[in-house]
């Protein structure tokens, strides 16, 4: 595969994961979604990069992406039990 | 000039100025009544003992050299232009200082008496100090400007000091009035002081002291200003300043109400010593004047017509006070009519004459008020010969200075103004003075007449005032008799040494001494006859017309208030209020401002809904909006 199709495969993958994270309600998806974006930031990452450094890049963004995804499930958890309700909309506390 | 610094001269200055502060600041808390008073008198003291001794020290210099400087620091220095905070002891002002400080230094003496047990007692001190410290700037700066700054001073503490019973509407409007009034004239002063200094620069002259100034005024002969000669310009400009400050036709309205005050302050500021400020600047400036002869006919023939109108209105006046005060204003003509004239040296000889004999009236008619408990009409007095016989005696004795009478102060002084101003004014000039005179005569006679003599028309008991009002009044009363004659020769000789005295006295002079001393004779027999109700009423009845005329002062006030206060008063209320603060200020920039941030704000709240979903979508299509412009 060349890199260019790569690159076509990671700006794919991330228009879609950008589509459902702004369309889907529940935070839980939200969250997968998010993970989805930073996966396609990977590929183009390897994809496009020099060969080594993107590569240690990547493994570098893998850790992190576990990290967020941790912080993001306690997250979710501690709103869970606050608000009953993982929907979205149903939370306004950021209102103005 | 460097020989002639005399450091001494600012303590004549700083002694008012620390009564002012001591008084002002500690005065209630910590002196009381009876030290505060003491304080109040003592700096005035103070500052005479200095300007005495000055004045000794400036006699012992030689004639040609009689000049005493003290710079204190340098006040303006912008490039080229510097101006320092100077003052000088010459002849003028030493004769000013002198009068300024003895009088004041008596009526503070007198003011310890009349303001007892006045809740305000330690302010009016202040003040009266604040004053004198300000017209004392006046008379010895060194530059027109600092002149200006004590200018400007005695305004603020006239003001202060005529709505010093404050809680009285009337009187606060009183001062206000003053305020105002002297407001409209000093913009004519400031803008000829602005005219003159730019005008010279212009030529290249940077310095500001008088004596430079005498130096360079004749540059200013080849310029002209919209059509006028510079020094006319100047001079008229400075000349409106002083009708102003001086009680002058058209600016004299404030001086009649300004009797609100405390009678002390209506003898000190409004009869004696700063209503005289304008007189004492023509004389300063008597070399621009006399490079412009036709602001010079101006000046004598509005105070011609000053003179013989405030006297009309004066003689049908009721109030004590104001017989007084519009005799002042009528006096302060004289004065101006002997400076129109070219007669600077008499018309400071009449002011200082005048200074005693005013002063002395008022503080007679003070303690009339004071005895009589707070009365003002003469139609309820009557009588008090006996109940006050000390100020029957001195208001006798102002009485015949004023009106004339040979031998006394007023007839010195007025009989040279009337002689000098035959001189230069001509017959027409000359008459009407003389016709004052008589008039002034008769006024002062009504006064006496109505208070003193005759049956008691008023209930109640009169009393003697208290030594502290007399004692002033007493050494008043000297001067007012003798003062004349002991000035008549020896001021020329001291304002101008280098001009000859005592040149023969022509004929004609004699004659019309004798002119005016029949008129003023007549004056009083006049008045006597007159004062008689039933000869007064006849009158009355035989010329009401003229009676309501002149008794309504011919309603100059309500023809301001018709020609100027009314329009003024639209215009601010309807353009400058209305439209300008109310409509452009504050409706647009202020509330305007504050109403268009509200309303975005109102709306960019609207986005900010708490839904993470909707955040999610601005920032995607902000992000894209981003890629779109970078690429």
């Amino acid at each position: 595969m060349s890199a260019y199709s790569l690159a076509a495969v990671s700006f794919v993958l991330f228009s879609l994961a950008a589509a459902g994270f702004l369309t889907c309600g529940s935070l839980v998806r939200m969250l997968m979604f998010l993970e989805l974006m930073l996966n396609a930031a990977n590929i183009a990452l390897v994809a496009l990069g020099p060969e080594t450094v993107s590569q240690a890049y990547a493994v570098m963004l893998f850790a992190i992406a576990a990290a967020e995804a941790g912080i993001g499930l306690a997250l979710i958890i501690t709103l869970a039990s606050a608000f009953r309700t993982l929907e979205a909309e149903n939370i306004r506390e950021l209102k103005g | 000039m460097e020989g002639n610094y005399y450091p001494l001269l600012k303590w004549i200055l700083l002694a008012p100025l620390a009564g002012f502060a001591v008084n002002g600041l500690l005065g209630k808390k910590f002196l009381g009544e009876k030290a505060g008073g003491i304080v109040g008198a003592l700096a005035i003291f103070v500052a005479f003992i200095f300007a005495a001794l000055s004045f000794s020290d400036l006699l012992n210099l030689p004639v040609e050299n009689r000049l005493l400087r003290d710079t204190l620091y340098s006040w303006i220095s912008a490039g080229t232009f510097s101006v320092d905070a100077a003052f000088r002891f010459d002849p003028l002002s030493a004769v000013m200082a002198l009068v300024v400080t003895g009088v004041s230094f008596l009526i503070h003496v007198y003011s310890i008496g009349y303001m007892h047990g006045d809740a305000g007692y330690n302010r009016y001190f202040a003040y009266l100090n604040l004053f004198v410290f300000f017209m004392l700037a006046l008379v010895l700066a060194d530059n027109p400007l600092v002149m200006f700054v004590g200018w400007e001073g005695v305004g603020l503490c006239s003001y202060l000091l005529i709505g010093f019973w404050y809680e009285d509407p009337e009187k606060a409007a009183a001062g206000k009035k003053a305020f105002i009034t002297n407001r409209v004239g000093d913009a004519g002063f400031l803008l000829g002081l602005m005219l003159l200094s730019a005008l010279l620069a212009f030529n290249g002259v940077f310095a500001m002291d008088f004596e430079s100034l005498e130096k360079n005024a004749p540059l200013l002969t080849s310029i002209t200003v919209l059509g006028v000669g510079a020094p006319t310009l100047i001079c008229l400009l400075l000349f409106f300043g002083a009708t102003g400050k001086s009680a002058q036709f058209p600016l004299y309205v404030w001086l009649p109400d300004a009797m609100a005050g405390p009678t002390p302050v209506s003898a000190l500021i409004h009869a004696a010593t700063m209503v005289t400020a304008g007189v004492y600047m023509l004389a300063r400036l008597h070399f621009l004047y006399e490079l412009a002869p036709k602001a010079l006919e101006v000046v004598m023939l509005t105070g011609c017509f000053t003179a013989f109108f405030a006297a009309v209105i004066a003689l049908l006046q009721k109030d004590i006070k104001k017989v007084l005060a519009y005799s002042t204003v009528s006096q302060l003509g004289y004065m101006f009519m002997a400076a129109g004239a070219g007669a600077f040296s008499a018309s400071v000889f009449h002011l200082a004459t005048h200074a005693f004999f005013k002063a002395l009236l008022f503080l007679g008619a003070g303690s009339v008020i004071h005895g009589m408990s707070g009365e003002q009409d003469m139609f309820k007095m009557g009588g008090l010969k006996k109940e006050m016989p000390f100020t029957f005696l001195l208001i006798g004795a102002g009485w015949l200075a004023i009106a004339g009478v040979p031998g006394l102060s007023g007839f010195y002084s007025k009989d040279l103004i009337l002689e000098k101003v035959f001189e230069h004014g001509g017959t027409f000039v000359w008459g009407a003075g003389v016709l004052t005179a008589a008039m002034t005569a008769f006024y002062t006679t009504r006064l006496f007449v109505l208070t003193f003599l005759r049956e008691k028309r008023g209930h109640g008991h009169a009393h003697e005032s208290p030594l502290t009002m007399t004692l002033p009044m007493a050494v008043l009363g000297v001067l007012a008799l003798a003062g004349g004659f002991l000035l008549k020769d020896r001021l020329f000789v001291f304002l101008e040494p280098m001009a000859e005295h005592g040149a023969g006295h022509d004929p004609l002079a004699a004659r019309l001494m004798l002119i005016s001393v029949v008129a003023g004779l007549s004056g009083i027999a006049a008045a006597f006859l007159l004062t008689l109700p039933k000869t007064a009423a006849a009158l009355k009845r035989a010329m009401p017309r003229i009676h309501d005329l002149v008794y309504h002062k011919f309603y100059v006030d309500e023809i301001y208030g018709f020609l100027i206060i009314k329009p003024l008063r639209l215009v601010s209320d309807k353009v400058l209020f209305q439209l300008v603060d109310a409509g452009l200020i504050d409706g647009v920039i202020v509330n305007g401002s504050a109403n268009a941030s509200y309303t975005a704000g109102k709306a960019l709240a609207k986005v900010q809904n708490g839904r993470l979903d909707i955040y999610a979508l601005i920032f995607a299509i902000g992000v894209a909006l981003m890629l779109y412009w970078a690429i």
